[in-house]
């Protein structure tokens, strides 16, 4: 049992002094002591040792154990000095609960509605490739791994990456049986639904004979480069983010640097930048693009969440909602002119609430953006 | 109908049923903090004492209106800032509700003229600290909870930061307070820089642990961010050296920020750590402030530690390597917990003529009972000192843990009684040493239980604390 295998984590967590109760980004919101990451291990922890009675108290297990971002920024050092992985406890433990049919209706649905269309918004399948710039090859070296959130609701992320690897002359294809990465269902306790997508999407990119597959949704990311191997589904093809596969085929010489002294702020997601390690990357992006660099005080490793992870946002959007605001404090202090980031989630986070305050966009826009104002500009060649 | 159906009916009227729960997770979680017998509760898998309802208010008046309920239904109310006392002093000994502040967390107002901050007591310690910063202020107040205690138990258990040699303690910083007496009327103190207007009525509620009222705001003291900060490192002697050197550094009106004196023991783990050769007794300093002082106040010290004690300078490192990895003490702690054994901490205070003493009985004690013992020297005054043991003993054949844990403390408590010093520094009373504290106050501890019956006719505010209930309240939690 998954819960077993964590629960002498959530013990140990247990018995610390709680400094990183002070990073939390939804206690910083909700702000009730049950909510605190150790208190959540110690709920954990009354579970496995049955002080609590799942059928009295599942309700109030299943609020504190889904109000969780698994952003991770608690499990980091100087936070956690004890190697604790929250995110991973808490999955174990929503695990657990999904498995006695003892998680909130909406989380349930979600479940039901990726397995019924591949996806977990409810869109059609077919449609997958309904609304993009769609671009299929059968003898492509890469292919380009959308992700729902960028086939269904932002496709403006899709259609600039196809924009982009058209423009470099990136000989690239699309997944026509793409479906659902399983991220969402990992993060809510549904490994077997995601294990079942999992090997779906990495038998149909199998054979197509692929080498490298890029991806813009860090969630997707995730779980082909960490999940996949951890739920048993090899993966045999390399796996990029986006923005580390362009920053190796972009030399900014070849930009012209219309961004000049243009500020960005850059706002790491969870899954690609604390989960995966990619900080530099993106940043090296943008300032191929020209744009200059302020940080937000709270970045790369310690950047904060978004709100969107975890499956915070269709759960609960207010709250959700809430800690977006905070994030987006965070960047109006650096009074830079862009929120650039470069996950689809983190982007309608932000996006939502920004208000013409600052310019919110994808790392893959920007990029566009720029290479078309490279070509109007100046007749510069890109190689 | 039963205690909580009533509770929970009346106070959802009051915050919403939202905002208050009747649920066993609820109970468990806001009814423990960081004493060590619900560390072993929770290692033995058993649940310990727990209220009847916890409550999330949100304003000063619904916590007026839940008191008020409290007296007319007589159960008691017990606050809960961030969780992070090591005295068992949110302990609902005799159930009731707990009032978790922490929704009350707003920043009032930053007055830059007089240089103050009114803020709302639910909010955790950094993050006004970090709101502060922004502006170019500090509160100063840095106790190694900052990250996980409010400003609302920093004032009700007295705290102390690590560099409140030169910014004080939280006494020390706060001008005034609103309070919630326990029969529900809201009183505030004047936010005023000293005044002469009879007894200091904010100092009354500062250090009584929910016992005679909730602070719900609170105008603090803030200063400018430091210009600089540098750090200084000795080795001296012996612990009695070391507290010379110290004495004459405050005789002298120089105020570091941080001074910590390691006995022998603790410096041995300490530079072993760096690499350094580990002998005599390590003492750490930093100055902080405006750049020309602190050079005077380096100059000053040098002169005292290196002329008049030959210590030997050991350079900045050792001094910031404590600041920057000073939480990392606490990656071993539930390790050990887990193996059932005793870490606990204890912090005494006494003047100059009686410190080396209380240092030396209560490290008998300790070996009395062969516990592992070390101790620094820190948070200093130009009239003495405190001293922080940090304690740790494995399980014993045939001898309960809890047993030998109790024993330790009485013995300790009442080594430091005959000596003539401060059972608490600043980890307060709690649960924990309410059995000493009557004997320390001697008659004057009716002062403060007259105080408790006038204020709180119906015992209604976190009973059987501060002393009141004896050694047997601390036993009500299992």
């Amino acid at each position: 049992m998954k819960l077993e295998k964590y629960s002498k984590q959530a013990l140990k967590c247990a018995l610390c002094l709680k400094m990183c109760k002070f990073v939390c980004p939804v206690a910083s919101v909700v702000r009730r002591e049950p909510v605190y990451p150790p208190n959540k291990a110690l709920i954990v922890h009354l579970i496995a040792s049955k002080l609590v009675d799942i059928n009295e108290e599942g309700d109030v297990l299943a609020k504190y154990l889904y109000l969780c971002t698994t952003c991770g920024l608690c499990s980091t050092e100087p936070w956690c000095g004890l190697k604790i992985s929250m995110p991973e406890i808490i999955e174990s433990a929503r695990t657990y609960l999904a498995s006695l049919n003892k998680v909130p209706e909406n989380v349930l649905e979600v479940e039901k509605t990726a397995r019924k269309n591949y996806n977990p918004y409810g869109e059609p399948n077919t449609q997958r490739f309904s609304h993009l710039n769609a671009r299929f090859s059968d003898n492509a070296d890469v292919a380009y791994f959308i992700g729902c959130t960028s086939a269904y609701r932002r496709t403006e992320i899709a259609n600039a990456t196809i924009n982009i690897l058209k423009t470099l002359n990136i000989d690239f294809t699309l997944i026509k049986e793409e479906r659902c990465c399983g991220s969402p269902l990992l993060r809510l306790g549904f490994p077997e639904t995601a294990k079942e997508f999992a090997q779906h999407n990495v038998s149909a990119i199998e054979s197509m004979g692929v080498s490298k597959v890029v991806f813009t949704c860090p969630g997707c990311y995730r779980a082909f480069k960490k999940d996949y191997p951890e739920i048993d589904v090899d993966v045999p093809f390399e796996v990029y983010h986006i923005s580390e596969f362009l920053v190796e085929q972009i030399d900014e010489k070849d930009l012209t640097q219309v961004n000049h002294e243009i500020t960005v702020t850059y706002h790491d997601p969870c899954h690609l930048g604390r989960h995966l390690g990619i900080f530099d990357p993106p940043r090296k992006l943008l300032e191929k693009m020209g744009y200059k660099i302020k940080e937000m005080s709270w970045n790369k490793e310690s950047s904060k969440c978004c709100g969107a992870g975890g499956g915070l946002l269709h759960i609960n959007k207010e709250i959700s909602k809430d800690i977006a605001r905070k994030r987006l404090e965070e960047a109006l202090e650096t009074e830079a002119k862009i929120l650039a980031t470069s996950c689809p989630f983190c982007k309608t986070q932000f996006d939502n609430i920004a208000n013409g305050k600052i310019m919110v966009k994808d790392i893959t826009e920007l990029l566009l953006e720029t290479l078309n104002k490279t070509f109007t500009n100046e007749s510069t060649k890109i190689v | 109908m039963s205690t909580q159906t009533v509770l929970k009916d009346r106070i959802s009227k009051i915050v919403g049923e939202e905002n208050l729960s009747t649920s066993l997770v609820d109970l468990a979680i806001c009814s423990r903090d960081l004493w060590l017998p619900y560390f072993f509760n929770i290692v033995d898998r058993k649940l310990w004492k727990l209220p009847d309802v916890v409550v999330w208010p949100e304003t000063t008046e619904q916590i007026s209106e839940i008191i008020k309920l409290a007296n007319e239904i007589k159960v008691p109310v017990i606050t809960l800032g961030g969780g992070a006392g090591v005295c068992g002093g949110i302990s609902p000994t005799r159930g009731g509700i707990i009032i978790d502040m922490k929704r009350m967390n707003k920043i009032i107002e930053i007055d830059d003229k007089s240089l103050t901050v009114r803020t709302q007591t639910g909010i955790i310690g950094m993050e006004l600290e970090e709101e502060l910063n922004k502006h170019g202020y500090t509160l100063g107040h840095y106790p190694l909870s900052i990250y996980s205690s409010t400003i609302g138990g920093f004032l009700a258990c007295r705290s102390a930061g690590v560099l409140s040699n030169k910014y004080g303690k939280i006494e020390d910083m706060v001008l005034g307070i609103q309070v919630v007496l326990p029969t529900g009327e809201i009183i505030e103190t004047k936010p005023v820089p000293r005044s002469a207007t009879g007894p200091n009525l904010t100092q009354l509620f500062v250090g009584s642990e929910g016992v005679l009222g909730i602070i719900t705001e609170a105008t603090l003291r803030i200063h400018e961010l430091p210009e600089e900060r540098i750090y200084i490192s000795y080795r001296l002697k012996s612990v009695h050296e070391g507290l010379e050197a110290i004495r004459k550094i405050f005789r002298c009106g120089v105020r570091p920020a941080i001074v910590r004196l390691y006995d022998e023991y603790d410096t041995k783990l300490t530079l072993r750590s760096l690499g350094l050769p580990a002998e005599g007794c390590l003492l750490i300093l930093s100055f902080e402030g405006n750049s020309k002082l602190v050079k005077v106040e380096k100059e000053i010290t040098e002169n005292i530690c290196e002329k008049e004690f030959k210590a030997e300078n050991l350079g900045e490192k050792p001094a910031k390597h404590w600041w920057i990895h000073r939480h990392d003490q606490y990656w071993m702690l539930p390790t050990l917990l887990m193996g059932k054994m005793i870490v606990d901490t204890m912090e005494v205070a006494a003047t100059w003529n009686k410190l080396e003493k209380l240092y030396f009985e209560i490290r008998k004690v300790f070996e009395k009972y062969r516990v592992t013992a070390m101790a620094h020297f820190s948070h200093f005054y130009q009239e003495g000192g405190s001293i922080y043991f940090t304690f740790l003993k494995s399980k014993e054949k045939g001898k309960p843990i809890e047993q030998i844990y109790w024993y330790i403390w009485k013995d300790a408590m009442e080594t430091c009684l005959k000596i003539g010093g401060a059972i608490s520094h600043h980890h307060g009373i709690g649960l924990l040493k309410g059995a000493w504290l009557p004997k320390y106050y001697g008659n004057a501890y009716k002062v403060l239980a007259n105080i408790k019956r006038i204020l709180d006719p119906n015992n209604i505010l976190n009973p059987g604390k501060l002393g009141f209930g004896g050694m047997d309240e601390a036993r009500k939690i299992f």
